[in-house]
């Protein structure tokens, strides 16, 4: 996703000249020739995330659009309250872009697993928050938030990500993408961010235990996609994967939008438990032990389906 | 010439205004701060007074210079001169920190005109600045960037991150006024978490500093004036918190009292006898 985000970084400043690329001194091998061509559009602003959040905050409030990008939590936690007084109050459009969503730097270790961020950009009023799955979801992702003026977040993964969908349309709202339709499903999966690329080895596993589910890509995190067409579909259950602590996130986003409605299908939220990775690992491994490889999603699915 | 040359004789008396308006608006709210706003009154006089360029009529302007009101629990002094100037209607600063009034006790720049950025939290208007100056670099905009910072402030590591970013980037459209009254919420800043050598700190920073009374309005414009090319500039601004009101002065109980009816009647009456 990072070359996919460089590249519409780069048609983006051909259209508008005024738009800026800050680096928090990160991304080696992604940059060099962005900042060759376009040395006025790109700062590094070196390792000082409160600085480059209010430095972002800044150059928007003087006309230009800016993305800052930077790896886990370092753009938005460790600035957590530039994004709140200084881009969100005053409504910015700055744009973070965060390569290693989840525990995509697996061995790295939990200083650089970017695991409550969803949640917690989530509470700020104007924030965009969106987890895509795929590099053609980043693109539209990334279309979505140049058609606003408003502060965004965009979580990548780690480079090499699969490709799912083939002609995606344009995000014109919030939407969710169908990844695996069945026509006689009862149950709904929505996957938020890169997991949906298990969708697949879900789907097959759901179907050899008789198990009839669609399947959604939700890129959008806040605000929440239109969920229309999923309550018009009457599901029995509807299950949100994301790989997010399971306090705050998509899931939660999901529960309260379900906790106004007098009718809503059973929930299944399945993401991170409340507590810290402390083991290096793989990022397959880190998300097997956390309960997030296909086949536990699917033996929490079944579980589940014994309530309906 | 401005409106507030047709209005007061000098900015001497626009700093006698100032603090009234200031000593009276904390009075009506029963709010707090009154030292920290008092101690750059004579800042803000010179600055709207004698040095910035602005457009009460059409704020946004983009000749304007841009003031970022850093630290934001002085706000009540901005307002203040803000009004004075011609941003808004003096009677509008009665709704300070009242009910649904926009003039919160940390300054807010939603819908309040001349107020460029809303702060409160400190070390959040020294990256801010650092990037419109930047940003009017790039565009070739000769408008200046003022920060107005309380020493305590400079405990925060924001400021230092974007110390070193201005000066990385020579960005000589950028001062920075620090007030330097030396009392932060709890006590003595050389008690609390010493700032000296404050100069030497911002001259190893590669700022141009210079280091002046506060309350000395030829001097203060002065250092504002001067200018070194392709280094921001530092004036750090010694002042007394509280200063203008002889009971207030150096007290660091001033941080946070409400002047009652009969202390702010003292008050008045100090400023306008050594007014003119």
């Amino acid at each position: 996703m990072r070359n996919t985000f460089v590249r519409k970084m780069t048609e983006l400043v051909r259209l508008d000249p005024g738009v800026m690329l800050l680096t928090g001194d990160l991304g080696f091998g992604t940059f060099e020739k962005f900042a060759a061509e376009f040395p006025e559009n790109f700062i590094n602003t070196g390792i000082a995330e409160q600085n480059m959040a209010g430095v972002a905050a800044g150059l928007a409030l003087d006309g230009h659009r800016v993305f800052i990008y930077s790896i886990g939590n370092f753009p938005t936690l460790r600035c957590l309250e530039q994004w709140r007084n200084d881009i969100c109050y005053h409504n910015l459009p700055v744009t973070v872009v965060v390569n290693g969503g989840g525990m995509a730097y697996g061995s790295l270790g939990m200083s650089h697993h970017a695991t409550e961020v969803l949640s917690i950009l989530r509470t700020l009023p104007g924030m965009q928050v969106m987890a895509p799955a795929d590099p053609s979801e980043l693109e539209k992702c990334f279309d979505f938030i140049c058609r606003q003026s408003a502060p965004g977040y965009l979580r990548l993964c780690r480079g090499g990500e699969k490709i799912l969908h083939a002609g995606l349309a344009d995000f014109t709202d919030p939407v969710l993408v169908p990844l695996c339709m069945d026509e006689i499903a009862d149950t709904a999966v929505i996957m938020c961010g890169e997991i949906a690329s298990l969708f697949a080895d879900i789907a097959a596993a759901l179907q050899s235990r008789d198990i009839h589910a669609d399947i959604y890509s939700s890129p959008f995190v806040k605000p929440l996609p239109d969920l229309t067409g999923v309550l018009s579909r009457k599901y029995k259950l509807c299950v949100t994967v994301e790989e997010n602590s399971c306090i705050g996130g998509f899931g939660s986003g999901i529960a309260e939008y379900f906790s106004g409605l007098a009718v809503h299908p059973l929930l299944l939220r399945i993401a991170l438990p409340d507590r810290y990775c402390q083991v290096a690992g793989k990022h397959e491994f880190l998300r097997d032990a956390a309960g997030l490889s296909a086949e536990k999603i699917v033996v929490k699915i079944v579980e589940k389906r014994m309530l309906l | 010439m401005n409106d507030l040359h047709k209005k007061y004789i000098d900015s001497a008396a626009l700093a006698v205004k100032i603090r009234t308006e200031i000593l009276q608006m904390i009075h009506n709210a029963h709010g707090s701060h009154t030292g920290s706003a008092l101690s750059a009154a004579d800042i803000l006089a010179v600055l709207y007074y004698s040095f910035l360029n602005y457009f009460p009529d059409n704020p946004d302007d983009d000749r304007r210079d841009r003031v970022i009101f850093s630290k934001g629990h002085g706000g009540a002094g901005l307002y203040a001169v803000l009004a004075a100037a011609g941003f808004f209607q003096e009677e509008e600063l009665t709704a300070y920190c009242q009910n649904g009034s926009f003039l919160s006790g940390h300054v807010n720049s939603h819908q309040v005109p001349g107020v460029e950025f809303s702060t409160g939290s400190l070390g959040h208007g020294l990256p801010v600045a650092a990037g419109i100056a930047y940003s009017l670099k790039m565009r070739k905009n000769p408008a200046r960037v003022i920060v107005i910072m309380g020493d305590g402030e400079c405990d925060e590591g924001a400021v230092w991150e974007a110390a070193l970013f201005a000066a990385a980037h020579h960005l000589d459209n950028l001062t920075v006024i620090i007030d330097r009254n030396r009392i932060q919420a709890l006590g003595n800043t050389e008690d609390i978490m010493p700032l000296e050598p404050l100069a030497g700190k911002w001259q190893a920073f590669n700022w141009y500093t210079l280091q002046t009374d506060g309350h000395d309005h030829i001097r203060l414009l002065e250092a504002l004036k001067e200018n070194l090319p392709d280094k921001p500039k530092c004036i750090i601004a010694d002042t007394v918190k509280g200063k203008g009101v002889s009971f207030m002065e150096n007290q660091l109980l001033w941080h946070y009292r409400t002047p009652d009816g009969e202390q702010l009647f003292r008050a008045l009456n100090e400023l306008t006898e050594g007014g003119r």
